[in-house]
This record gives structure tokens, C-alpha cells and sequence, in this order.
């Protein structure tokens, strides 16, 4: 169950769209710089596999000038401990 | 509060990448609030904005169990963007200093005794009276300061000049921007800039006249290197008189010799003419030639008097004026090659580019303060290059609200809310608002600051209150001003946060609450106006300075005229003080707006800020006289470009004194350091204060780096450490030392010499002597 955080560096013309596009995407979040032309993309994916896809799915985006992983999570169903659903801080 | 695991591992994805793009973009920000642990979940953020200096950066105050714990840039403040400097990050230490001045003091036998707050206050009311019997009202003054908020200083004009009767009001702005103020008055008839930060992302062409913006206004510098990394046909043009972190970031670092700035701004012109890039349409309609006074003189004597008178004249004229000025004559004058004063003037005059022109203490420090600025505009207006997004002359501030009480409230000897009070109509406004009799308010302006002293010095003034600032660290030419204070029959009160060289010399200390501990307003550089309120609370006794005015003024029987509870007199000012400006030209926002707002710019008309003044399209107060602007502060709706000639600084370098000394200030200290002194981070960062030299002078007097050398003025002397080669370096025949530590008082040696229009010293010019100590 892969989590992994990016920060994408959209095309100026396409940085509309692309934040339309990746919002509505099911297996990213999208969090927009206030003040700069950057994202940061977090996709949430059930297994690998996915996870693979939506990570060549956005590399090979043309409107994406440069995507960097900063840092990723990958958990294979059967690792997570059955009570551990929940953490108090 | 519970996270679900997969929520846990997404805030850690998300927090990672919020600290790596913080890492290689600083100051960006994030819609995204880090879910707070149960140690952080109590903190309140709230906004205010930083008092460390004209910029006007908007910050978030993190406040838990009453105590500010915590700073961060606000994101929704479009001065800064999210971004801070290192003083705004360490701005809240500020209040947490061990020997923060709790109690009130008075002088007992010689000694500062430990009094209740109410005691000093009814004798600060006793002694005005007492003066004021003895000696005349005019014997009673006020010197305040440009981190006063827009409540200190409204309530202090209305006390001094509205109750008292007096115009002995000054502050210490006068020595900071009082030349910005005169020049924009003398070309354009209404002070503060017609621009705003946002210039920087529409300008290409950034020319810095004697500012070192990278240490005096980083934030804003920031915006100029990010608008030059987006945009790389941007140029910075650096054209100071020593070499400094903004030179080495700059495209170009052109130095000129200390005065000279006024026939190289002369020779740009001359060169506009020459090349044919006169903008002589915007020319003809917008603008008329006036030439004034000439061999003015520069302060040096006690009731040193000066009227400048404007003289009309002529294009061809002016033509023939700017013939001394050719740039291979102004080569021998200023050491500026010719090929870079027509380099500049290239740029200026290029029609393809966008050009701000930001000067601060530079410009403004200067015995001929009001010319240069004067010429700066003449620049832009040859040009037509002004009032529109990227291009315009900008005069920086150095205090947080220097623009906002200073010179909007108008706490100046000559000036009111609205208005000057030689004017007959201005007095009638203030008596009409204020309720007091017409002829209360006195129709002669009094002393500037360097006069109000010499004017202690003499014993006709008897009694000043000092609130916010630290003249004895400050004033130039410091013993006379400071033995002033002590002679026998003078009575000072002091209202500060910390111990300092001014309350050294306090009959009376009055604990002040500092920024985040009351409410207030402050006006930046930008004409914005942001409000702030109260956070945490003083300590001990501390009061907020407008309340301590309010305190005495009641004492003295004017409670009429400060008739409000503590808890909402803030706002109660603000209303009053806002009929003064309702009108289009530079009506201000209501207390609810800025209550909300992170700051709004005045002119503020229909909910809307006015980023450019005079534009005919975006200014509500234009009347649209045709062409794109108006300049309706002259009632031809025409700016004024003047003859302003070169003229030698009244002290120079001479066989006995061979060095210019220059002063100025550090990126980590404000002004004196009373503040920046007393935040460990900074304090470390510059320990001390020390003396700058260019490598081959140190070679030639056998100086190295750390060595004790003594610096000599006809006025005194001082021991301080040689640093070279450190974070600027000045030219050969030149000495820089920062004013920040009050342990090495380099205003003991600075000339009391000022420009006779603004009477803003020149602290960037006298002559000095340097050993090896």
C-alpha cells in the first residue's frame, strides 16, 4: 500500500490543468505552492502495481516540467499489524 | 486527535515534501497545515505585521498559555509572501529580554528609583505644567519615532499641537526619510511613492541608488532575485559608494565618489537629451521646469534658516543647465567612467524596458537630500517612465511606520494629520476634529530634531519626551547633544522597553509595551496600512505608549479631548483619525477592514487599495486630465522637474582627516541594537560593532583584520576592531562603521550637517583620520 510524496514543477501554460487534472485524479492529492510554480503530488495506491502506473503516468506528463520523489512508503498488505488502524497523537 | 495510519503516512509524505521544497525554494508556502502534536495543539496564530523595519512583512504570531512562541512569514500578506528575514524570525525574542524595563523610575538624589507607573505620570503632567508657567509652551517638547504606531503619533499631535499648543513635535524619521518626503513634495506635491512592491514583477531593470538592499530590505531583495531568475533579461544595477552583498549580486556595481550622485543623475539626463530618449510628448503634457535656490548651506549653526523659492523656467534652460553635466565632466566629478553613466542611461532611456529606480538612506542621508531625489525623478519623468506597473522612482523606508505615522499622521514640527500648519485650512480641519479652538494650534513651525536639541543645548527647550527611539545613540555630532541633555534645568522622560544610553540621561523611565503587547496600526513603505492586536501582555507596569499620552494628557485636564476606555480606544482613533484623510486621494481603510485584512494601500476607495498613484487608469483619484497621468498633487496636475546642480558635502577629506567615514546598518541589527542586542541568535551573528577598510588602506597603515584602530573626526575619537574583506568592503580613502552597538558610539564623530529643505542629517559623509590604535 504505497504512499509517496513528490514535488512536480509544472509548464507555466499548464499548470491550470494540470492541478484540475491531478485533483480529480483517485489516487492523487495535489497540494499547490501558494507562491511558486510547484506542487507537491502525494498518490495513495493499494499495491505496487498502481503504484507503477500513476508514477509513469506522471512522469510521462507533458505538462510537467520536472517531477522529484522526496519520499515514499511501501507496505505490502500482510506487514501492517491487524490493530494498528489508528494512531493517537 | 486521532490519525488514521494511512492519514500518518500521508502527513509524513506531505511534511517531507513541504521541507524539501522549502529547502530549494525559500519562503515557499503550502496550503497545508501540519497536524499539530498535543504540545502545539494550544497555539493561536495571529497576524501582525514586523517592526524590524519599512518592508512591512507580514508575519504569523504563534501564541500559547500568553506568550508569543513562535514566528512564521504569512503566506496571504502580498509583501512577503510567506518570506521573512532573519530578523523577522527573531523578532518575538525581542520581547524576552532579561533586563526588559518592568517598572517605572524617576531620578532621586541622582538615582533611578523603582516608582508606581501612576507616580511618574502625574509628575511627567506636573512638570510640563511647571514648564510651560515658567517657561512658555514652546518650552515643552516631544521626539518620537517612526516604530511609533499611527495611534502613538495621532495621539501625540493632538496632545502637543492640539492641547498644549506647541509644534515642538518631531521624530526620529526626520533622520531617515525626511528628504524622501521634501522630494516627492517639490516634484509631485504629495508625498510617499507612487508604486508599490508589486513593481517587482512587472519591472526588468532594478537600478539601487546608494541601497544596500540585501542587508536593508532582504525580503524585498529576495523579490528582485526571484523576479530576475523568472525573468532572466533582469538587470540590477548597483551604484553605490562602497561594494557590498548587493553589489556582488548585482549585474552591474558602478561606484561613485560620496556627493557625486547628484551630477551623475544630472549626466543620465544630459545623456537622455543626447541620444533622443526624451519621452517629449509625456514631457510636454505632464511636466514643467522650476530651478530654486542654489549655494544653500548646510545647517551647521544654531537657528540656521533657509526658504527655498521656485522659479520658473524653461526646457531649453534645463537643456542648457544639463550642459555641465556631460558624462566626460562628470567622470572628473565622480570617478563613474563615462561609458557606465551612458550604460545607465542607456537603460533608463531603453523603450523595451521596465525600470524602478528604490533608494533609502542613501538619497535621503545626503546635505543635498531633497536634489538627488528631485533628480531621480527628473529621470524617470524624461522618460515618462513612472506611475505604471514596473516603472517609478521608489524612496524604501527604513522604519516600520515611518510612512504611516511620521509622514501620514504628520508628527513633524511643521505638519498635521492633514496638512501643514502654516496653512489656515489645514489648522481649521485639525481644530474642527480635534474640538479645540482654532487658534490653539500655532501657525510657525518650531524646531527640526537636530534644532530641537541644540535648542535643549541653548535652554529653550526645558522639557522633552522621548518615546521609541534612542537619540543618544542616533544624533550626529552626539556630546553636544548628549552634555545638552544634562545640564542643569533640563527634564527628560524616556519611554522604552529595555535600559539604553537615553534612559542613562531619563529623569524619568517610563516602561513601554512593545508591539504585540498592545494594539496598533503601522504604514509601510508601500502605503500600506496593517493592523495588529494585542497578543500577549506587557510586563510588570508597562503601558502602550498612546495610552501613556493619553495617561498625562488627562492629568493635565484633557480629558475632553481623550475621552476613551482602555479597551476599544484603538479603534476609537483610528475613526477619528481617518476624517483627515476622506477624500479620494488618500482615504483610508475602516478599522473592520484592516481588522481582517493582512494590509490594505491607501488611496483605499470602494473596498479597493490604489497600487498606482497619478495613472488616470487605476488612481479614483485623478481627474483625468488627458494622457496616461495626473499628477494632481500640483494644481497644473504637472510634476516639476528642477535644476538641482552639483554641490560639495560641507566636510571632506583633508590632510588631517584623509578618510570619508560612512555609517549605516547591519542585516541582523535594528538601528541601535536596543532589540537586536538582546536575541542571543543575533547578538552572536555581529557581536560588536567595527570598522571597515579597503585591504590597501590597511596595507598602508599596517591594519589587519581584528586590530584595534582609532578613527579621529574634528568632533572625537573612537577604538573599534578593523574588518576586512568581510561583508563589504569600501573603496580606498573610505571607512564604514555600523551605528547598531551602543558600546561604540560612532555618532560622536558625525557632523551635524543636514539639508536645508528636508533638515535631514548626512550620517554617509564626514571626514575622519585612522590609525593603528
Amino acid at each position: 500500500m504505497p504512499v509517496i510524496s513528490y514535488l512536480a514543477y509544472p509548464e507555466k501554460q499548464h499548470r491550470a490543468d494540470l492541478l484540475a487534472e491531478l485533483s480529480a485524479h483517485p489516487y492523487c492529492e495535489v497540494i499547490p505552492a501558494e507562491n511558486a510554480d510547484v506542487f507537491i503530488v502525494v498518490t495513495d495506491t493499494p499495491d505496487r502495481k498502481t503504484d507503477e502506473t500513476v508514477r509513469n503516468y506522471l512522469e510521462q506528463h507533458h505538462g510537467l516540467l520536472c517531477l522529484a520523489m522526496i519520499h515514499g512508503q511501501v507496505e505490502d498488505p500482510q506487514e501492517q499489524e491487524p490493530n494498528d488502524d489508528t494512531l493517537s497523537t | 486527535m486521532t490519525l488514521s495510519r494511512r492519514e500518518f503516512l500521508k502527513n509524513l509524505a506531505i511534511g517531507s515534501a513541504v521541507t524539501a521544497a522549502s529547502q530549494l525554494i525559500p519562503g515557499v508556502s503550502f496550503a497545508w497545515e501540519k497536524p499539530t502534536s498535543q504540545h502545539g495543539s494550544d497555539i493561536t496564530w495571529k497576524k501582525a505585521p514586523c517592526r524590524f523595519c519599512g518592508t512591512g512583512c507580514g508575519l504569523l504570531i504563534g501564541v500559547s498559555e500568553g506568550r508569543a512562541v513562535a514566528v512564521k512569514g504569512d503566506p496571504q500578506s502580498a509583501v512577503n509572501k510567506g518570506l521573512l528575514c532573519v530578523k523577522g524570525y527573531h523578532s518575538i525574542q525581542a520581547l524576552y529580554g532579561e533586563d526588559r524595563l518592568k517598572k517605572a523610575m524617576i531620578r532621586k538624589n541622582g538615582q533611578m528609583v523603582e516608582v508606581p507607573i501612576k507616580e511618574a505620570l502625574d509628575l511627567i503632567a506636573q512638570k510640563i505644567k511647571e514648564t510651560i508657567q515658567n517657561h512658555g509652551k514652546d518650552a515643552v517638547s516631544m521626539y518620537g519615532s517612526g516604530q511609533w504606531t499611527i495611534p502613538d503619533g495621532y495621539a501625540a499631535s493632538k496632545l502637543m499641537k492640539g492641547c498644549i499648543g506647541t509644534n515642538n513635535l518631531e521624530a526620529n524619521a526626520r533622520l531617515c526619510m525626511a528628504s524622501a518626503v521634501t522630494g516627492f513634495m517639490t516634484t509631485f506635491g504629495l508625498d510617499e511613492p507612487m508604486g508599490c512592491y508589486e513593481d517587482m514583477d512587472h519591472a526588468d531593470t532594478f537600478f539601487l541608488w546608494g541601497n544596500n538592499m540585501s542587508e536593508m530590505h532582504p525580503v524585498l531583495f529576495s523579490r528582485i532575485l526571484e523576479r530576475k531568475r523568472t525573468h532572466p533579461r533582469t538587470l540590477i544595477i548597483d551604484f553605490a559608494t562602497r561594494s557590498t552583498r548587493t553589489s556582488v549580486a548585482a549585474d552591474r556595481s558602478i561606484l561613485f565618489r560620496p556627493q557625486s550622485d547628484l551630477a551623475v543623475a544630472n549626466a543620465i539626463c544630459y545623456e537622455l537629451f543626447r541620444t533622443q530618449r526624451i519621452d517629449l510628448s509625456f514631457l510636454q503634457k505632464h511636466c514643467s521646469f522650476r530651478k530654486g535656490k542654489t549655494q544653500i548651506g548646510y545647517g551647521l549653526q544654531d537657528k540656521f534658516a533657509f526658504q527655498d523659492t521656485p522659479e520658473i523656467t524653461n526646457l531649453d534652460e534645463y537643456k542648457k543647465f544639463l550642459e555641465d553635466y556631460t558624462p566626460e565632466k562628470v567622470e572628473k566629478i565622480s570617478g563613474v567612467s563615462v561609458e557606465d553613466i551612458r550604460y545607465m542611461a542607456s537603460l533608463y532611456g531603453d523603450p523595451t524596458r521596465n525600470v524602478v529606480s528604490y533608494w533609502c538612506m542613501g538619497m535621503n542621508q545626503h546635505t543635498r537630500g531633497t536634489w538627488i531625489n528631485n533628480l531621480v525623478y527628473n529621470i524617470h519623468l524624461l522618460v515618462g517612465k513612472i506611475s505604471r506597473p514596473g516603472n517609478g522612482p521608489f524612496s524604501l523606508t527604513g522604519q516600520p511606520s515611518a510612512c504611516g505615522t511620521v509622514r501620514e499622521v504628520g508628527t513633524l514640527t511643521h505638519k498635521l494629520p492633514k496638512g501643514v500648519v502654516m496653512d489656515p485650512k489645514a489648522r481649521k480641519v485639525a481644530s474642527d476634529i480635534w474640538k479645540v479652538p482654532y487658534n490653539r494650534i500655532p501657525a510657525k513651525p518650531t524646531y527640526d530634531t537636530v534644532e530641537m536639541f541644540r535648542a535643549l543645548d541653548r535652554g529653550d527647550i526645558r522639557f522633552m519626551w522621548i518615546q521609541t527611539t534612542n537619540p543618544m545613540v542616533t544624533m550626529p555630532n552626539l556630546r553636544r547633544y548628549r552634555d545638552a541633555t544634562k545640564k542643569e534645568g533640563r527634564f527628560i522622560v524616556v519611554s522604552e522597553i529595555y535600559p539604553t544610553p537615553t534612559t542613562a540621561i531619563a529623569d524619568v523611565i517610563l516602561p513601554s509595551a512593545m508591539w504585540i503587547e498592545r494594539e496598533g496600526m503601522f504604514g509601510n513603505s508601500e502605503r500600506r496600512t496593517q493592523h495588529w492586536e494585542k497578543m500577549v501582555n506587557p510586563p510588570g507596569d508597562a503601558m502602550s505608549d498612546t495610552w501613556q499620552i493619553i495617561e498625562v494628557a488627562r492629568r493635565m485636564g484633557f480629558t475632553k479631548e481623550f475621552p476613551w476606555g482602555e479597551d476599544k480606544h484603538i479603534e476609537h482613533i483610528w475613526n477619528e483619525y481617518i476624517r483627515f484623510h476622506d477624500n479620494p486621494a488618500h482615504r483610508m481603510a475602516d478599522y473592520e477592514t484592516l481588522k481582517r485584512e493582512p494590509g490594505v494601500i491607501w488611496p483605499y476607495v470602494n473596498g479597493k487599495s490604489t497600487q498606482w498613484r497619478y495613472n488616470t487608469q487605476l488612481d479614483p483619484a485623478t481627474k483625468r486630465r488627458g494622457g496616461t497621468v495626473d499628477f494632481y498633487g500640483k494644481p497644473e496636475g504637472k510634476a516639476w522637474i528642477w535644476l538641482r546642480p552639483y554641490e560639495a558635502a560641507p566636510e571632506e577629506p583633508s590632510k588631517d582627516f584623509p578618510f570619508w567615514l560612512n555609517t549605516g546598518r547591519v542585516l541582523e541589527h535594528w538601528h541601535t541594537g536596543s532589540m537586536t542586542r538582546r536575541i542571543p541568535t543575533l547578538h552572536q551573528a555581529v557581536p560588536a560593532s567595527y570598522v571597515e577598510l579597503h585591504p590597501l588602506d590597511a596595507k598602508h597603515l599596517n591594519i589587519r583584520h581584528g586590530d584595534k584602530v582609532k578613527l579621529t573626526s574634528p568632533r572625537g575619537s573612537i577604538i573599534m576592531n578593523a574588518s576586512l574583506n568581510q561583508r563589504a568592503c569600501p573603496p580606498v580613502g573610505q571607512v564604514f562603521v555600523p551605528f547598531f552597538d551602543e558600546n561604540y558610539l560612532i555618532n560622536e564623530l558625525t557632523l551635524d550637517a543636514y539639508c536645508p529643505i528636508s533638515r535631514q542629517p548626512d550620517y554617509k559623509k564626514c571626514a575622519v583620520r585612522v590609525e593603528r590604535a
